[in-house]
C-alpha cells in the first residue's frame, strides 16, 4: 500500500467516524429545534407584529410593542419584579446558607437524610403547596388564629396579599435551588483551611468572612442565579398570594396572552424578559470565568 | 516549655492517646514518630487547640492552654496538606496571620518580604498557590507560619506529599531553619529516617502510648520496647532467659550463648525476656577451628546455618537460622566477602554491649 493510499483510507475512516456523533446528536437536535428554537422564533416574530382588533395577529412589522414597554406603568411592574426577585434571592441566601452549612458539616450518615427533608415536599405540586401557604397566612388562617388565641395580637394581621407574602411564597418554592448548590460548595470546603485560618489568629467571624465566604461564593452565585431567574418567571405565586396590587412581569405576560388577548405585546415582554435573563447568565459566566483573577482580601 | 500532663483523648470508644506525659523543651526539635493511627497527629492537634483532651492538662510556660482558642495560643501549624488559601495570592497567604493580629501595614510588608526571602520565594508573591509546585507550596506554608514569630511551630507530616528527592532536601532545609530561627519545632512523621535526621529528640508513639522518648541515637541504639526496636531500622528480636542477675548487669542465656548485659531494671533469675540486636552488630565466623573461649562463663557465639545472601547496594544482607529454628538477619558492608555459601554452618558472633533487653509492655 502506498503512502498516498494509506492517507486516503485514514481520511475516509476519519470522515466515517465523524458521522457517529452527528447521528447520536440528531434526536436531541431535532427535539431542541422543534420545541425550543421554533417556539422562541415564533415568539420573537410575533413580538414584531400588530394586534388585530379582536385579539388576532396582524402580520405587519412594527416596533410598537417594544416602545410600549417604556411606559412608566410597565416600568413599575418590571422594577417590582426585579425587587421581588432580589429580595427572594437574599431571603433564600439568609435561610439557605446556615441550613446548607449545618447539613454539610453534620455527620455523613445524616447528610442525605437532611437533604431529603427539603426535597420531599417538592414531590407534590407547587400549586398545592402555595395554597397551603394561603391557609397558613390568610386573615382567618392558622398563624393569625394561633396568635389571636394566644392573646399576642388583638386583630388579625394582614399577612397575605402583599409583596411580603409573594416573597415568602417564592422563597419557599425556590429554596432547594439555593440550598443544593450551596451545599455542594460548602461540602467541598477543606476543613483544614478553616483550621489554618484559626491557627493564624482569625476569630470565628473573620474565618467566615475571609475564608468560608469567598470559597463558597461559586455556590452563592449559582444558587442566586437559580433563584433569581425563575422568580422573574413564576406567575402563579404572585397571582395567588400577591393580590391585585402586586403585578409582576410574569403576571403581565400571562395577562397579555390569556386575558387581554394582546399576543404581540405579550411576546415582546417575553423577549425583554429573556434578554434580561441572558444578560444575567452572561454576567454570571463572566464572574465564574474570571475568578482566577478575583482577589478577595 | 510545653508540658502535657497525663493527657488522654477518646473518640467515642476509641482511645487515640493514652496517659501521655510529654515535656517539650525551649528551642528543641522534637519529633513524634509512629505509624498512622498511633495518636501523634491527635497529640499535635491538641497542642494546636483543634482537639480538646478528654482528660489531662496542657501547659505552656506553666499556664494552661486548654481554655485558650487556637488563635490565642502563641503557636502556628504547618498542615500536611499545606492548607494554603486557594483564593489568595502567596503574599496574602503569608500576610494573613499578621493582618489578623492587626500588625501595622508597613511592618506587614516588611515581614512578609523577609519571610518569602527566607524560603527563597521572593518573586512569587503575586502567584496563586495552585500555580506553585508542591515544594514551593510547602515553603509558602512554612513562611505563612513563621512570619508570625510563634514560640512553637507544629508541623504535621509537612513533607509527606513531596517526592523523595525534594523531601531529602527539605529535611535539611527545615532543620537549618529551625536552628536559624531558634523556634521550638514539634514535628510529626511516620518516616523513621526523617525523624533520625532532623530531630533533637524523638518520641515514638504506638497505639496511643508514648513508648520511648530520647535522642535519635538513644532511640536507635537503646530501644526500650520491641515496638521501638522494630519500627526504627531493622532489628532482630530474640527470646532469652535471665541467668544470674547481679545488680547492674545480668547474664543472658540463649541456647549456648551466655552474654553479660548491663541493665537498669530489676530482672529476676530465670525470667524470660526479649532482646534486640541490630543486624550490623552481628558477624559470621567459621564453625570449626575457632576456640570457644568462655573464661568467665560467657560465650558470645551461636552455631547457625546460612540460609540466604542478598545483595542490597551498600550492604549485603545475610539470613541465618538458629538451632531453635528462628531466622536472624545480618548486614555487612558490600565488599567484605564471607567465605560461606547457602547451607553452610557458621558461628554467629554478637557484638558485646550492643544487645538490648526490652521492656515488656
Amino acid at each position: 500500500m502506498s503512502g498516498e493510499e494509506q492517507s486516503r483510507t485514514t481520511q475516509e475512516e476519519k470522515r466515517r467516524r465523524n458521522w457517529v456523533p452527528v447521528w447520536t446528536l440528531a434526536p436531541v437536535s431535532l427535539w431542541m429545534v422543534l420545541f425550543v428554537a421554533v417556539p422562541l422564533l415564533l415568539v420573537l416574530m410575533v413580538s414584531f407584529t400588530k394586534r388585530g382588533t379582536y385579539g388576532g395577529i396582524v402580520y405587519e412589522f412594527t416596533l410598537e410593542n417594544y416602545a410600549r414597554f417604556f411606559d412608566p406603568l410597565y416600568f413599575t411592574v418590571m422594577s417590582n419584579s426585579l425587587l421581588v426577585a432580589l429580595l427572594t434571592t437574599v431571603a433564600c441566601i439568609l435561610v439557605g446558607y446556615p441550613f446548607a452549612y449545618i447539613v454539610a458539616r453534620s455527620p455523613r450518615r445524616y447528610r442525605n437524610l437532611l437533604l431529603m427533608l427539603i426535597i420531599i415536599p417538592f414531590w407534590s405540586s407547587s400549586l398545592i403547596r402555595t395554597y397551603s401557604w394561603i391557609v397558613l397566612l390568610r386573615t382567618e388562617g392558622v398563624i393569625n388564629n394561633v396568635l389571636l388565641s394566644a392573646g399576642l395580637i388583638h386583630e388579625p394581621l394582614a399577612l397575605l396579599y402583599n409583596l411580603g407574602a409573594v416573597i415568602v411564597g417564592m422563597t419557599y418554592t425556590l429554596f432547594p435551588f439555593m440550598v443544593l448548590p450551596l451545599y455542594a460548595s460548602i461540602e467541598k470546603l477543606d476543613c483544614s483551611l478553616l483550621e489554618a485560618a484559626r491557627d493564624l489568629g482569625a476569630r470565628p467571624w473573620q474565618v467566615f468572612r475571609r475564608v468560608t465566604l469567598p470559597l463558597t461564593m461559586p455556590g452563592i452565585t449559582a444558587g442566586s442565579l437559580l433563584v433569581f431567574i425563575p422568580t422573574l418567571g413564576l406567575f402563579f405565586i404572585s397571582d395567588l398570594m400577591g393580590g391585585s396590587r402586586t403585578m409582576m412581569i410574569s403576571n403581565l405576560i400571562q395577562n397579555q396572552f390569556l386575558t387581554a388577548r394582546n399576543w404581540p405585546f405579550g411576546a415582546a415582554l417575553s423577549v425583554i424578559l429573556m434578554i434580561m435573563t441572558l444578560i444575567l447568565i452572561g454576567l454570571y459566566l463572566r464572574s465564574t470565568g474570571s475568578k482566577e483573577k478575583l482577589e478577595v482580601v | 516549655m510545653i508540658e502535657l500532663l497525663n493527657v488522654q483523648k477518646e473518640f467515642g470508644s476509641f482511645t487515640a492517646v493514652k496517659n501521655l506525659d510529654l515535656n517539650i523543651k525551649q528551642g528543641e526539635f522534637l519529633t513524634l514518630l509512629g505509624p498512622s493511627g498511633c495518636g501523634k497527629t491527635t497529640t499535635l492537634r491538641m497542642i494546636a487547640g483543634f482537639e480538646t483532651p478528654t482528660s489531662g492538662e496542657i501547659l505552656m510556660d506553666g499556664v494552661s492552654l486548654l481554655a485558650k482558642q487556637p488563635y490565642e495560643r502563641n503557636l502556628n501549624t504547618v498542615f500536611q496538606s499545606y492548607a494554603l488559601f486557594p483564593h489568595m495570592t502567596v503574599w496574602d497567604n503569608v500576610a494573613f496571620g499578621l493582618r489578623m493580629h492587626r500588625v501595622p501595614r508597613n511592618e506587614i510588608a516588611q515581614r512578609v518580604k523577609a519571610a518569602l526571602e527566607m524560603v527563597q520565594l521572593p518573586e512569587f508573591g503575586d502567584r496563586l498557590p495552585r500555580q506553585l509546585s508542591g515544594g514551593q507550596q510547602q515553603r509558602v506554608a512554612i513562611a505563612r507560619a513563621v512570619v508570625n514569630r510563634p514560640r512553637v511551630l507544629l508541623l504535621d507530616e509537612p513533607l509527606g506529599a513531596l517526592d523523595l528527592k525534594m523531601r531529602k532536601q527539605m529535611q535539611l532545609e527545615l532543620k537549618h531553619l529551625q536552628r536559624h530561627l531558634g523556634i521550638t519545632f514539634v514535628y510529626v512523621t511516620h518516616d523513621q529516617e526523617e525523624a533520625l535526621i532532623m530531630s533533637d529528640r524523638i518520641g515514638v508513639m504506638h497505639a496511643g502510648v508514648l513508648e520511648q522518648i530520647g535522642t535519635p541515637d538513644e532511640i536507635y541504639e537503646r530501644p526500650a520496647t520491641a515496638f521501638v526496636a522494630d519500627f526504627i531500622g531493622e532489628t532482630n528480636l530474640l527470646p532469652a532467659t535471665v541467668g544470674q542477675a547481679n545488680g547492674s548487669s545480668v547474664l543472658l542465656e540463649m541456647g549456648d550463648l551466655r552474654l553479660r548485659v548491663p541493665t537498669a531494671g530489676n530482672l529476676a533469675s530465670g525470667q524470660h525476656v526479649t532482646v534486640a540486636i541490630r543486624p550490623e552488630h552481628l558477624t559470621l565466623g567459621p564453625a570449626n577451628g575457632l576456640t570457644r573461649s568462655s573464661p568467665n562463663g560467657e560465650d558470645d557465639q551461636l552455631e547457625v546455618t546460612l540460609i540466604e545472601r542478598i545483595y542490597a547496594g551498600p550492604v549485603v544482607k545475610t539470613v541465618v537460622r538458629l538451632q531453635t529454628g528462628k531466622d536472624v538477619l545480618i548486614t555487612d558492608s558490600t565488599g567484605r566477602d564471607i567465605p560461606f555459601k547457602e547451607g553452610d554452618r557458621a558461628m554467629l558472633k554478637f557484638a558485646v554491649g550492643k544487645v538490648v533487653i526490652l521492656r515488656e509492655r
